[in-house]
């Protein structure tokens, strides 16, 4: 049982303090766009974003954030990214192509030397 | 396995259909390796995730591109299954229904071809999602609301066409939409609607033409493939205000529902009512695990206990108001006025006008903002597994309590939870039951296959069609529209070995098979 958790989000909600729910777009960087336009909707720091709300349950704080974790090798994302896991779906070349997902496991691996 | 081949379709036969594809699209767009294959799959299947996998796909990236494919499939007998972006989750994903049928994706098809400020509508092809138009308006300026489902990575035109609901103004979908184009069997273009005129002024607006409408046979059909559509839009308007109408008990449904639909009735509603239960709401925010460890259904204590925390109702009316200040602040007072006489009743109302930041998720959905909280409910028990039983009825009290007890115990004798919201326009409804279940678990898989099958033949033998269904009940769904020994559906198989005597497009979408299939 997580109370705390509950009444953060029941708070977060009454209070309209919502971040990272949509997607940001207008990023130059590749693989900050393709994480903007295809990931952050699931796996962004946000109480209301699927995939961390499952991770933060399942394995804890330190793994909930994806762009804050120090465990993920591009290699595993791009494995994850094809093939899917629990409640996220896998995701097709003609979604995201060869490049782009080079570019945001390349940049998932990046985000690792801050959350350092 | 080298392969996954269609019925009665040789491996020969099958690799020159690819090369012709190839031709067509360029080798990257076109493939059956095992890789891409299996990509195209229902990664929340209630079964072995392969049941129902493609054999391969070819990605054209226009009108014409897609004409040459269905052409090449049509030569060499090989079936093609469209998809716009695949996003079709808890009804089948992106997966065909017959395994080795090739499944056509349209998401390079990705061109919003146009938005118009003044007649406030949006033209586009088959692989622009919410989302992407959502970013265009922003980037652009442009003032325009559209409606979006729960989860906002779905296709604008894939959505339409399977009869989608979303939050906004112009919640069903198909209604407002004009400007079909659609690829038939043989690989003729044609244009419905004011589009068969060639110099049409009017084709994205009106989908009237001149004589019988044939455009709504190509929802949830195969009968063609659509590669552009409209769907229309509404002007930012001067005031937004999202109202809930929470119930603390749950024998409020019923008057909640009765009171609420008049304010559809009269249009002072004109998005849909949304009355969803507490166990759903808990599903957007929260895994099940937070709030309890047992393995048969959830408790009328816990639930309490998600009421108490979460500051909900057991049931959870949520709609919109749009309009002129006046306007809002007399309808939302009017409807105050009629629920007050509901026991345990909460109100909660959020205004916005324009430039405000609008956070709350449900809010953002009625603001034509799309987003993926909704999709959290696929974690519910931290696996994935979900697939949605979607009967329609007449909106009423009295039937929404006939669907939810019977829905509530099928689930509750299979040892599910009960996850469900009704979403009302006005004289109709549907009740979508989110089955949520363990992938990981067989004996989930086998119950939940088990209970679903049992549902549509309940709910059925009580007059409640399901709207939309999962790959796996197509046919069950199809058997229980049976008036005049299946008429409609013997008519629909009339129609189909006229445009598709090959069966080309989508064998078995809906229930409806091809000759070569049926024998």
């Amino acid at each position: 049982m997580r109370p705390p958790l509950i009444r953060s989000l029941v708070l977060t909600l009454l209070l309209g303090s919502i971040v990272g729910a949509s997607p940001a777009f207008a990023e130059s960087n590749l693989g900050v766009e393709v994480f903007g336009r295809w990931c952050a909707g699931c796996h962004a720091d946000s109480p209301l974003a699927p995939g961390t709300v499952l991770l933060r349950a399942t394995r804890g704080a330190e793994f909930a954030v994806i762009e804050q974790r120090t465990d993920l090798t591009p290699e595993y994302v791009k494995y994850l990214v094809r093939k899917g896991r629990a409640g996220m779906p896998s995701f097709r070349r003609t979604e995201i192509n060869a490049e782009e997902l080079t570019a945001v496991a390349e940049y998932l691996d990046g985000t690792k030397e801050q959350a350092r | 396995m080298d392969s996954v081949l269609p019925p009665n379709v040789d491996r020969t036969k099958f690799d020159q259909a690819f090369r012709e594809f190839a031709n067509v699209v360029g080798a990257e767009w076109a493939s059956s390796s095992k890789e891409d294959r299996e990509s195209y799959h229902d990664a929340f299947n209630p079964g072995d995730p392969l049941e129902f996998v493609s054999g391969g796909f070819v990605a054209p990236a226009s009108v014409d591109e897609v004409q040459a494919v269905v052409r090449a499939a049509g030569k060499f007998g090989v079936p093609l299954w469209p998809v716009s972006t695949g996003k079709n989750l808890a009804y089948g994903g992106a997966a065909p229904l017959v395994p080795g049928t090739v499944v056509l994706d349209l998401k390079r098809m990705n061109r919003i071809i146009e938005v118009n400020e003044d007649l406030a509508y949006a033209f586009v092809e088959p692989g622009v999602s919410f989302f992407d138009l959502y970013a265009y308006l922003k980037e652009n300026g442009i003032n325009l609301w559209m409606s979006v489902p729960g989860p906002g990575w779905g296709s604008i035109v894939g959505n339409g066409l399977e009869r989608g609901i979303g939050y906004g103004y112009f919640s069903d979908h198909y209604a407002s939409s004009a400007g079909l184009e659609v690829v038939l069997p043989d690989g003729e273009l044609m244009r419905l609607g004011m589009g068969a005129m060639s110099n049409s002024t009017s084709w994205p607006v009106l989908n009237y033409g001149y004589g019988p409408a044939v455009d709504a046979m190509f929802t949830q059909s195969n009968y063609g493939i659509v590669t552009k559509m409209s769907r229309f839009l509404i002007p930012e308007p001067e005031t937004y205000l999202s109202c809930e109408v929470n119930c603390k008990f749950d024998a409020d449904l019923e008057q909640m529902v009765d009171t609420l639909r008049a304010f559809q009735i009269d249009e002072t509603i004109r998005n849909p009512v949304v009355i969803t239960n507490v166990e759903l709401i808990a599903s957007f925010l929260s895994v099940r695990s937070d709030w309890y460890d047992g393995d048969g259904p959830l408790t009328d204590e816990v639930r309490d206990a998600m009421q108490e925390k979460l500051k909900l109702g057991r049931w959870n009316a949520s709609f919109a108001l749009y309009g002129s200040e006046t306007k809002v602040n007399d309808g939302w007072a009017r409807i105050k006025q009629a629920v007050s006489g509901i026991e345990g009743i909460e109100l909660v109302e959020r205004r916005y006008h324009p430039g405000d930041d609008i956070v709350h998720p449900r809010d953002q959905s009625q603001a034509g903002i799309p987003n993926l909280t909704e999709f959290s409910l696929a974690n519910w028990y931290g696996s994935g597994g979900h697939i949605d039983f979607s009967p329609a009825s007449a909106t009423t009290g009295k039937h929404a309590r006939i669907m939810v007890d019977k829905v509530r115990q099928r689930l509750t004798e299979y040892g599910f939870d009960h996850l469900s919201g009704f979403y009302m326009n006005g004289r109709a409804m549907r009740y979508i039951n989110t089955l949520v279940f363990r992938k990981d678990d067989p004996t989930s898989l086998e119950r939940v296959r088990k209970v679903f099958g049992l549902l549509v033949t309940d709910l059925a033998a009580a007059g409640y069609g399901e709207y939309r269904t999962h790959l796996a009940y197509m046919d069950a769904v199809a058997d229980s529209y049976d008036f005049n020994d299946h008429a409609m559906r013997r008519f629909q198989e009339r129609l189909k070995d006229a445009i598709d005597p090959k069966g080309i497009i989508a064998p078995g979408k809906s229930g409806v098979w091809p000759r070569g299939y049926r024998s």
